[in-house]
């Protein structure tokens, strides 16, 4: 019990060799696992950091483009509103000329009908009351300076007929 | 008395001849069965879709890592697998009265073995933190004047190791033998359970947290 002599050797060596065999039997296998399981996770999670992180500069890449694209399309929209405007005005300014020059134009093509046809009219006159005149005197091919006096005459009248409009 | 004393189970004839204790070939029985259970426990270990049985393995070799590295630091982590062995083998030695074995502690070759490998494993330690020079220069701190105190503890700590693991079993030992003999029924039981379960395991966590903490002392960073 009290005694000290080979046992304790033996024991020593049986340390050794238990230290040994646990060692390798028990130990690194178990801590070989843990190892590895942790860089496993570790690698997961670093993972998962570096996917967030460029899902975030996607996200933020994506949110520039979009604004920008946002205003592009309200320049492009205000853009095409001004040429819309403009084309307008001019389409209108354009239609408003159009409309004046047909105004003036039938206003003139009027006057022009109405002197056409006054001056119809007047030589009608002219050549009816060269009739009545030859009717009245029953006088036949009178001379042209006939004709020419009841022009004058008309023509005398008639301007200030027309004067009197 | 006779049951203190430890048998001889069988003698290697060589010279006068050197008789083999049960203390060590209860400690093979330990190796055995303990490098058995490790192959068969560690054989299908696996790093995803562990089992049960993995998981409650690595969770008790996890503790006592966590534990030893918690009191050696992170300098003495070399000598976490030594600590675990010498904690599973106490351990086991103090339980294994409870299937009718001889404890091995209780065989003082066999703490005297425990305590001097421990010695040996702390200043091991020290020498190689420090070097050789380093070494003996750590015995003149924190003042020279203490250094023949520090070269005695060589001998006081593996003594005072040896002596406290070998004096409690053999303390249980003895009540647990008494005890038998006044009544072998029922009355043993609660005091097996304190004697040989609860002081079992309390001696073999303070001769290893005790070794740590020398190892811890031996390769800290000055």
């Amino acid at each position: 019990m009290l005694k000290l002599d080979w046992n304790l050797l033996f024991t020593l060596i049986n340390l050794v060799i238990f230290y040994i065999l646990m060692r390798k039997f028990l130990i690194k296998p178990i801590m070989n696992i843990m190892e590895q399981r942790k860089k496993l996770i570790e690698d997961g999670f670093n993972q998962a950091r570096q996917d967030q992180d460029e899902a975030l500069k996607l996200k933020e890449q994506y949110e520039t483009a979009l604004t920008g694209a946002r205003d592009e399309s309200s320049k492009i929209v205000a853009e095409a509103k001004a040429t819309a405007k403009t084309e307008y005005d001019r389409v209108m300014q354009d239609a408003q000329k159009d409309a004046a020059a047909l105004l003036e134009n039938a206003g003139k093509n009027i006057e022009l009908e109405k002197q056409k046809a006054m001056f119809d009219l007047r030589s009608q006159v002219a050549g009816l009351a060269m009739e009545a005149a030859r009717k009245v005197t029953g006088e036949k091919d009178h001379s042209a300076q006939d004709l020419k006096l009841y022009d004058q005459f008309l023509e005398e009248a008639g301007d200030y007929h027309d004067t009197d409009n | 008395m006779d049951a203190l004393e430890v048998h001889t189970v069988f003698t290697i004839p060589i010279g006068g001849g050197i008789p083999i204790y049960e203390s060590v070939v209860v400690t093979w029985i330990i190796m055995a069965v303990f490098t058995l259970l490790a192959i068969i426990l560690v054989r299908n270990l696996r790093v995803e879709n562990v089992s049960k049985k993995q998981l409650a393995l690595e969770a008790g070799i996890a503790f006592l890592q966590n534990f030893f590295e918690g009191t050696v630091g992170k300098n003495g982590k070399r000598y976490v697998p030594y600590l675990i062995t010498v904690a599973l083998y106490i351990g086991a030695s103090n339980l294994i009265g409870i299937l009718g074995f001889t404890p091995p502690t209780k065989d003082m070759n066999v703490t005297a073995a425990l305590g001097i490998a421990s010695i040996i494993v702390i200043e091991y330690s020290g020498i190689h933190k420090k070097g050789v020079k380093g070494w003996f220069k750590s015995f003149a701190q924190p003042v020279p004047v203490i250094a023949p105190l520090n070269v005695l503890e060589l001998v006081i700590r593996p003594l005072s190791l040896c002596m406290r693991l070998f004096g409690n079993v053999l303390g249980a030992f003895v009540v647990m033998e008494l005890l038998k003999q006044l009544l072998p029924v029922g009355l043993p039981v609660p005091f097996s359970l304190y004697f040989d379960v609860f002081d079992g395991l309390i001696q073999a966590y303070v001769f290893v947290f005790l070794t740590s903490l020398f190892i811890k002392e031996a390769v800290e960073d000055e």
